[in-house]
C-alpha cells in the first residue's frame, strides 16, 4: 500500500474531487440544523444545493418568513393577555367580515384581484340645473344608498366601540341618526342643481344634513362603487373633528397625528378643516370602499395608520 | 264735475305709479349707497377644494366681467360644459368660455346684491369643510373680498344663486 501511494501524482487526485463533493453532500444533508417544512412536500437534497448556490436570496427570504411567524405568535400573546384583563380588542378592524386589508390600501404594487389598484381622483357629473326636478326613483335610490351608508358607519362605530369614551360614542351615534337627505334646490344652495357634489351642512336650527343635485345622483348610475363612497364619505363629515368639538370633544387626534394632518387653529372661529377630509375620507373608505386607492393613503406607512386606525386611541390612553 | 273727477284719478294714477318707482330706485340707491356709488364692474367667486390627497371634488372659480359692453363675460374654471368623466354626453354644447347671454346691466345688479349681502353678513364658522371665496372690483378699483363657508343663507347663498343664474346663461 506505501508503494501504492509513492506511485501516485497529481492527476490521481483528480479522481478524489467527486469523492469529497460527495461527502460534502452528505454532510450538509445530514447535519441541516433547520428541519425541513413538510408544507406542499419536502425540499429535496438537490433543491437545497440548487438554492444555496443559484439563489443566494433563499435564506434572506426563510428568515423573513421566521420573522412573520414570531410576529404573529407575539400578536396572539398581547390579545391573550387584554382578554384576560377584561378588554377585548379589534386589533384591525379592517381584517375582519371581508372589510378592505391594507395591502388593498397601500403602494403602486397593490393588488386585488390579480389587477393593480388605480389611484383615486376628483369625479364630478354636471347637474341639470334648479328647474329640472328629479326623478323620483333616481331620488329613491340615493335614500336607499343614503340609509346604507348610515348603517355602514353605524356598524363600523359599532365594532370599534371601545376606542371611544362613552361620551364620543353618544355623540357620534346621535349626529349620525340626526343627518337628513335634502335635494339641492333654488330655495337652498341654487348652484348645487348644476354640481355633481354632495354637501354636508348644519343648518340655523342646529340640524344636519347632507345635499345632493342631480349631478351627483348620475354617479350612481355611471360609477356606483364610487358613488357609494362619496356619499358615505358626507355622511361620515358628521364626525369631523369640528364637529365633535361642539360636544364630544375630538377622539381622533391619535389617528390625525399618526397621518400626520396638524391644523394649527383647528375648530378657531373661521378656520377651516383638513382633518375633517381626513377622517371622513378613511372612514369612508373602510365602510365604502371607492375601487381605487386614495391618493393620501398611498404610501405604506399612512395605509399603516389607516388600519391601525381603531387602535390608536387605546394606545394613547395606555 | 266730470272732469274734477277724472283729474283726480289721473293725479292719483301718477302718483301712485310715481312712489312705486321712487321706492325701487330708493332700493337701489340704497345698495349704490353701500358701494360708494359706484358699480361693481367684476367679481371671482371660488368654490374652494380640499387638498387633492383626499380625491374629493376640484375647485370652481367663476369669473364675471361687466364693464361697458352690452354682455357680461362669465369664465368658468374648469370648463363647466366639459363633463368629467363621460364627455360623449355633452358633446353638443357650448364650452363654458363662449359668450353668455348676461347684459352687464344685469350682472352689476347682482354684484350690488351680493357686496351688500358681504358687508351684512356677520356669521361665523368653525372648521369648514366647504369655503367658499368672493372677491368683487368696483370700476375705480376699490376690492371687496369675504371668505366663508358654503351654507344655504347668508352672503354664500346670495353667491350661489348668482352662480345658478350664471351658469343658466350659459346654456
Amino acid at each position: 500500500m506505501m508503494r501504492r501511494m509513492r506511485d501516485l501524482n497529481g492527476s490521481h487526485l483528480l479522481f478524489a474531487i467527486p469523492v469529497l463533493v460527495v461527502l460534502a453532500g452528505g454532510y450538509f444533508l445530514l447535519s441541516d440544523p433547520e428541519p425541513q417544512r413538510k408544507k406542499g412536500g419536502e425540499k429535496s437534497f438537490w433543491a437545497s444545493v440548487a438554492e444555496v448556490f443559484w439563489d443566494p436570496g433563499a435564506q434572506e427570504k426563510k428568515n423573513r418568513v421566521k420573522y412573520r411567524a414570531d410576529s404573529s405568535e407575539q400578536t396572539g400573546s398581547d390579545t391573550a393577555l387584554l382578554e384576560g384583563s377584561g378588554e377585548k380588542r379589534a386589533i384591525s378592524g379592517l381584517n375582519e367580515d371581508g372589510n378592505r386589508s391594507p395591502a388593498a390600501w397601500s403602494g403602486e404594487n397593490a393588488t386585488s384581484g390579480g389587477k393593480a389598484r388605480t389611484i383615486c381622483s376628483s369625479v364630478e357629473l354636471p347637474g341639470d340645473g334648479p328647474s329640472e326636478a328629479i326623478a323620483d326613483k333616481d331620488w329613491e335610490k340615493a335614500e336607499q344608498e343614503f340609509a346604507e351608508a348610515k348603517k355602514g358607519l353605524q356598524a363600523w362605530l359599532d365594532k370599534n366601540r371601545i376606542a371611544f369614551s362613552i361620551e364620543a360614542y353618544t355623540a357620534m351615534q346621535k349626529r349620525l341618526e340626526g343627518v337628513k337627505l335634502q335635494k339641492a334646490s333654488a330655495e337652498n344652495e341654487p348652484d348645487l342643481t348644476w354640481r355633481g357634489i354632495a354637501t354636508y351642512g348644519t343648518a340655523g336650527d342646529g340640524t344636519s344634513y347632507v345635499r345632493a343635485g342631480s349631478g351627483f345622483l348620475k354617479l350612481f348610475s355611471s360609477q356606483p362603487s364610487r358613488a357609494k363612497f362619496e356619499l358615505a364619505r358626507v355622511v361620515a363629515q358628521s364626525w369631523a373633528p369640528c364637529e365633535l368639538a361642539k360636544g364630544a370633544g375630538n377622539p381622533w387626534q391619535p389617528w390625525l397625528t399618526c397621518l400626520n394632518v396638524k391644523e394649527g387653529n383647528a375648530c378657531e372661529t373661521g378656520s377651516y378643516s383638513e382633518a375633517g377630509w381626513a377622517v371622513s375620507t378613511a372612514l369612508a373608505a373602510q365602510v365604502a370602499p371607492p375601487g381605487c386607492t386614495i391618493p393620501a393613503f398611498r404610501a405604506a406607512e399612512q395605509a399603516q395608520c389607516v388600519e391601525k386606525m381603531p387602535t390608536l386611541w387605546k394606545e394613547a390612553s395606555l | 264735475m266730470k272732469r274734477i273727477l277724472g283729474l283726480v284719478i289721473l293725479s292719483a294714477v301718477f302718483g301712485v305709479s310715481g312712489c312705486m318707482s321712487m321706492q325701487n330706485q330708493g332700493a337701489i340707491s340704497a345698495l349704490e349707497d353701500l358701494a360708494g356709488g359706484r358699480p361693481y364692474v367684476e367679481a371671482y367667486v371660488e368654490y374652494r377644494a380640499p387638498s387633492e390627497h383626499w380625491a374629493a371634488a376640484s375647485a370652481l372659480m367663476v369669473h364675471v366681467v361687466a364693464k361697458d359692453e352690452a354682455l357680461a363675460e362669465v369664465t368658468f374654471t374648469p370648463d363647466w360644459f366639459t363633463p368629467m368623466v363621460a364627455p360623449a354626453e355633452f358633446s353638443n354644447r357650448s364650452p363654458a368660455s363662449a359668450g353668455s347671454k348676461l347684459s352687464s346691466e344685469v350682472a352689476r345688479d347682482g354684484l350690488i346684491r351680493l357686496a351688500a349681502a358681504m358687508q351684512e353678513d356677520d356669521a361665523s364658522f368653525k372648521g369648514c369643510l366647504y369655503p367658499v371665496r368672493a372677491r368683487l372690483i368696483r370700476d375705480d378699483g376699490a376690492i371687496l373680498e369675504k371668505n366663508g363657508c358654503r351654507s344655504d343663507h347668508g352672503w354664500t347663498k346670495t353667491a350661489s344663486a348668482l352662480v345658478s343664474d350664471w351658469v343658466q346663461t350659459k346654456r
